[in-house]
This record gives C-alpha cells, structure tokens and sequence, in this order.
C-alpha cells in the first residue's frame, strides 16, 4: 500500500475535485430534465419546486471551486436540494431522512461529501415501492457525521453513476489525520465522517 | 402496435407512453416494468404478444443487459438512457436503436418509423457485439479491499491477498506477506465479490487464490490438502464433492 498523502500534491488534489464536478453535472443533468418533461404536463408546482432545487444544485456545483470546507449547513441545504430531485426521480422508492443537530451546523467538512454518499448509495442497492432505499443523515455528539442507509445491495455495482466513496476517503485522508469509516453488517450500510471545526486549518504536512 | 416499457423512472415512462399514445393512438402499452426480476417474468408469459421494447439501461435491480442472460428475447428493442458516453458510442457503432433521455416526439417518431421500415431485429450477435463494446459482458469484480487499522484506513489490493479465512464468525485476509486482517464480508459473500478464475472456495473456512496455493497432496481417496502460503494454523483440506470443480479450476 502506497501512501498517497507524500506522493499526492495539492494539484492532484485539485484535478481530482474538477473531474468529481463534470462526473455529476451530466448524468444528473438529463436524467433531471427527463423527469421534469414528464412533470411539467402533470404537476406544474411541483415542477417549479423541482427547478428551484436544480438550480440550487447547480449553483452550488459552480461556487465550490476549491477543496475549501464548508460548513454542515450549507453543506446539508445542498444536500436537501440534490435528495429531493433524486426522490421526485424515484418517487416512493428512495428516501433521505436528515437528522442532524443544530449545534453541528456551523462545523465543516469538504463539500460534496454528502451528494457522493446518498449517490453511493443509489449505485450500490436496489430500490422499489415494496423495498424503498432509505439514506439517513444524522451527526452524533462526539462531533461526527453518520451516513447510513439499508443495504438491499445490487448484483453489479450501476457503472452509470461514478465510484464515490473511494474519493470520499482519498480526498479525507489528504486533508485530515481523522479518518473517514465504513462499516458494513447484514442489513445496514454505514459511513461515519469526521467533522471539522470550522478554523481548522489543512495539517502543514500536506 | 403492442408496446412494453421497461424503465424504472415512473415519471419517464408516463412521458414515453404519453409520447407513443400521441404519435399513434392506436398503439397498445401492455406494461411499464421497473425491475429486470418482473420484465423476466412478463417476457416469460408476453414475448409473443410484443412488437417491440423500450428499455431504459439502469433498472431497479440491476443493469437491464441482464434480463438476456434470463431469457432469449425475440424482440426488437430500443434502448433510453440518460447521458453515458461508452453506451452511446456503443450503440452508434453497432446501429443499434437508442434514444437519449428526455425523448422527444420528435426523435421517438423518427425511431419508430425507422423500425417500422426496417423491422430490424435485435439479435444475439448484435447483444454479444454490444455487451463487448461495454465491457458489460463480464461481471465487476472487486479489485481492492478498504480495511481499518487501528485509526488508519487502507486499501489492499486483490493481487497481495493470499487467501481469506474464518475463525469464530469472524473473515480474515492474509496477505502474501503473512498480515492478518479482519475484514466486514462473509466468506460466503466474498465468494460472489471476486474473480472466480482466481479464488476458490475450497471448504467452509477458506476462500484461496490461485497463486497462494504453492503444493496440492492427494490426502486419501476423497481428500486433498493444500499448502498454502503463507501457511495458515489450520490444515486446509478439499472435501470429497469439491475435488472435480477444482481440478477443473485448476486447469482453465
């Protein structure tokens, strides 16, 4: 095993985040505009509840253009926007609960961290009516960010939607000694993140 | 025209059989089907009755190329999807018949008149073709392993794993050089998750790579045993009903 933290400069970094950015615009991008043709005939409100949150997506995807923190909040408002298309995309079959404190809010994590887990997710499990894929977001006292969802896994990974969790992991153990965990049992799967203070600032190692 | 859809967006295939119904009233949906599991079950009791498919690629259950390892479908079929490169260079090369997600009136009456001047099946060749030019003709198999070591997260890969055991309800792996790590995947699941051309499950308790297996000893007439390496605290043994399923893996 390579240590990536000694061989991994700040550009790869950087390239790493660009490529993250182009892999989600696309897909998402067409598949959202597929469901809201079908939308806009048979429900015109949701349909503007459904743009409003594209666009929050979007705006979002273009000011985040550095491997800068953000804070849980705005980190989870984006979240909330990029769950709500994914659960009009597949009503009644996916879900995404959000449980987290208050008093988290101002904490930070790098952004994307939460898009890439409930796509993780989606990439990873089957979901129907009768068996909904349900992602719980929750944070815990001890200052750490859980995200869990029912494991109903697939036979083959959807190749269609990119590997997140790897980059998850690569991209925290770049920034942080804290480390990102996974833990897997029967029927659930779960990944807890470390998050930071908000004037943490990147070990002087890296 | 007696239509099915297999699409597992609910919305999307209202707005495709809405789009069919207004290029041709007359034209019959007989079904719109979210799962790879129930369009093998419709196909099954329905091929006959079907003049052609819409199928989107990602379906609740799985990738919708596995609805031909089930059945022998007789159908022509065109194929939706969202946005994906490799498919759609894939289906440009092989001509075969796809739309792009959000389909329009305009290019699904172009489709289907294409189709109705060509009844064009889809054939078994053009599936292998396709399914080549995706590489979706094999399975993905896992090629590394993420484990937790103390506060430290690794990854190990597949090829410096020797072999995988369990002990009191507990997997672990044994890299070539000789680290035991405890790992979340039940042998059993493991058994699924990597290339079945290099490991084999030679009993209940381990699950080996080829290259870890340095000697194979006839024990008695419905035994053998391996030695491994690194060596396990265990003996390792292939019972009677396994010899001929890994002499035949031994011999790929």
């Amino acid at each position: 095993m390579s240590d990536s933290r000694d061989i991994l400069p700040n550009v790869h970094f950087q390239a790493q985040f660009a490529a993250l950015k182009n892999q989600v615009s696309p897909h998402f991008l067409f598949n959202s505009l597929s469901v809201l043709s079908s939308l806009v005939r048979k429900d015109p409100d949701l349909s503007e509840q459904f743009i409003d949150h594209m666009a929050r997506v979007y705006r979002y995807l273009l000011e985040q253009k550095d491997d800068q923190l953000v804070t849980l909040g705005t980190e989870i408002e984006f979240a909330r926007s990029y769950a709500f298309i994914q659960e009009v995309r597949f009503a009644r079959k996916f879900k995404v609960h959000f449980e987290c404190n208050e008093a988290a809010a101002s904490l930070t994590l790098l952004p994307f961290t939460l898009q890439l887990l409930i796509e993780n997710a989606i990439r990873h499990n089957r979901m129907s009516a009768s068996e909904p894929l349900t992602v719980t977001i929750c944070t815990r006292a001890d200052g750490q960010l859980v995200v869990s969802n029912n494991l109903q896994i697939r036979s083959v990974p959807d190749r269609t939607i990119p590997q997140g969790l790897s980059t998850i992991c690569q991209r925290y153990e770049m920034y942080t000694e804290q480390v990102v965990q996974v833990t897997e049992s029967s029927e659930q799967f779960q990944v807890t993140v470390p998050l930071l203070p908000s004037n943490y600032e990147r070990a002087e190692a890296f | 025209m007696n239509v099915l859809i297999i699409e597992d967006e609910d919305l999307t295939a209202e707005r495709l059989e809405s789009l069919l119904l207004r290029y041709d009233p007359t034209i019959q949906v007989l079904d719109k089907i979210p799962s790879v599991r129930e369009a093998v079950k419709f196909l099954q009791g329905h091929m006959s009755e079907l003049d052609l498919v819409f199928m989107d690629i990602h379906l609740e259950d799985d990738l919708c190329f596995r609805i031909f390892d089930q059945i022998n479908l007789q159908v022509p079929i065109i194929f939706t999807t969202a946005f994906d490169e490799y498919m759609i260079r894939a289906f440009k090369v092989n001509s075969i018949d796809y739309l792009l997600k959000p389909v329009s009136l305009e290019n699904l009456s172009a489709a289907i008149d294409k189709f109705k001047s060509m009844k064009r099946q889809f054939s078994r060749t053009d599936l292998d073709t396709l399914l080549q030019a995706i590489g979706q003709n094999k399975p993905e198999y896992k090629t590394r392993f993420m484990v937790t070591v103390g506060t430290r997260i690794r990854t190990i890969d597949v090829a410096e794993v020797a072999y995988f055991f369990s002990e009191e309800k507990v997997t672990f792996m044994v890299t070539k050089d000789n680290q035991r790590l405890p790992i979340d995947y039940s042998l059993d699941k493991l058994t699924t998750m990597l290339n079945p051309d290099e490991f084999f499950r030679a009993n209940r308790q381990f699950l080996a790579s080829l290259s870890s297996i340095k000697n194979i000893h006839t024990y008695s007439q419905s035994k053998l045993k391996l030695e491994l390496a690194p060596a396990p605290k265990a003996e390792v043994f292939i019972g009677k009903e396994k010899i001929t399923p890994f002499k035949d893996w031994l011999d790929k």
